[in-house]
């Protein structure tokens, strides 16, 4: 069994008390916990998922990408991506429109397969974008819903892997931009856990769990 | 005479604005939750009869799932004054009212630091303070 990076985009511990994810607050008490801090590349998915994936802070790009350059994470790892919002539709396995065309069960159903279908063999980096996708443009939306499908796609992670890294490169849309902090959830510990969480953080976090599997 | 020219009328005028920029300055501070140092922190507590600071840093994690209670209760009790202290910038804060876990909530009566509460508790438990404190 290989290492899962799971993104949740839009994931935000402000919304764990009104929405009550079981699962993700099981975790929260269970597992190794942080915040992830994303305080100047939070107005699009690119640069922060391209901070991860390159190791390094990419600040100069503010839109999905038309071809993808060789990505450093890929590279020492070996790893499979899944429906990554780097270009649009979405970078890998899965590959959906950004915008709320698809919905939460439809890209988690995709996603899930794509991920049970490769973790025995190879470490996988996947992503599931509803969240973000649906209340950036759905002001109706159900948040805590939307957060309940989640949950239970989470549960049935969590139960098949063994090693993992639960993130959200921020928080919830807020007018242009993200809430500056997201989720980190993991079964790794992290060196410092009196400090935040940073992008390229999560991309050395995964390598050096891939290196140990 | 107009009343452009009339010095009188011109000072009661200048009064009149002044009033309702103040008034409108209050109304904008209702429901917010202010950020506080130690240059505002005592002056803050002071000039509230009922304050509630709630102890907070960047990684801790149940500080993120404690905020939008504090600033819901702030929209909710507008009598009362509702800050934020950073710890890690504002560890002088934090010592001199012994946080030594986040997040933690001092509630203030007066001035003075008469209860708290520490982790990201629900609602009801800071509501509950808040009421008996506001003497509801």
């Amino acid at each position: 069994m290989k290492p899962l990076l799971l993104g949740i985009d839009a994931l935000s511990y402000s919304s764990f008390m009104k929405c009550n994810p079981r699962t993700l607050l099981m975790l929260f008490s269970s597992t190794f916990r942080g915040v992830v801090a994303n305080k100047t590349l939070n107005s699009h998915p690119t640069p922060s998922w391209l901070s991860i994936l390159q190791m390094e802070n990419v600040s100069d790009i503010n839109s999905f990408l038309k071809e993808v350059p060789e990505l450093k994470v890929v590279k020492l790892t070996n790893a499979v991506l899944i429906n990554i919002p780097i270009t649009n539709p979405t970078f890998g396995e899965v590959s959906i429109p950004y915008t709320s065309s698809v919905s939460v069960k439809e890209e988690i159903s995709k996603v899930k397969e794509a991920i049970f279908n490769v973790i025995d063999d190879k470490p996988v980096i996947a992503d599931i974008t509803a969240l973000d996708r649906i209340l950036q443009t759905d002001g109706s939306a159900n948040k805590c819903e939307i957060y309940s499908e989640i949950d239970s796609f989470v549960r049935e992670v969590v139960n098949k892997v063994e090693d993992f890294i639960i993130f959200s490169p921020y928080g919830e849309p807020k007018g242009k931009t993200h809430e500056e902090y997201g989720v980190y959830l993991s079964t790794v510990p992290r060196p410092n856990e009196h400090d935040t969480v940073k992008l390229p953080e999560l991309g050395y976090l995964f390598a050096s769990l891939a290196k140990r599997s | 005479m107009n009343g452009e020219e009339d010095p009188e009328l011109q000072k009661l005028l200048e009064e009149k604005a002044k009033k309702l920029l103040k008034e409108g300055k209050k109304e904008e501070e209702r429901g917010k939750v202010f950020h506080l140092t130690t240059k505002d922190f005592d002056n803050f507590i002071s000039s509230h009869k009922v304050a509630v600071v709630d102890f907070w840093a960047e990684w801790c994690a149940p500080c993120l799932i404690l905020a939008p209670i504090i600033e819901e209760l702030a929209q909710d009790y507008p009598q009362v004054g509702f800050g934020k202290v950073n710890s890690d910038e504002e560890p002088e804060i934090a010592s001199r009212y012994g946080v030594m876990s986040l997040p933690t909530v001092i509630f203030f009566k007066n001035g003075e630091p008469v209860d708290e509460v520490i982790g990201a508790v629900p609602r009801e438990e800071i509501e509950t303070r808040i009421k008996a404190l506001l003497g509801e």
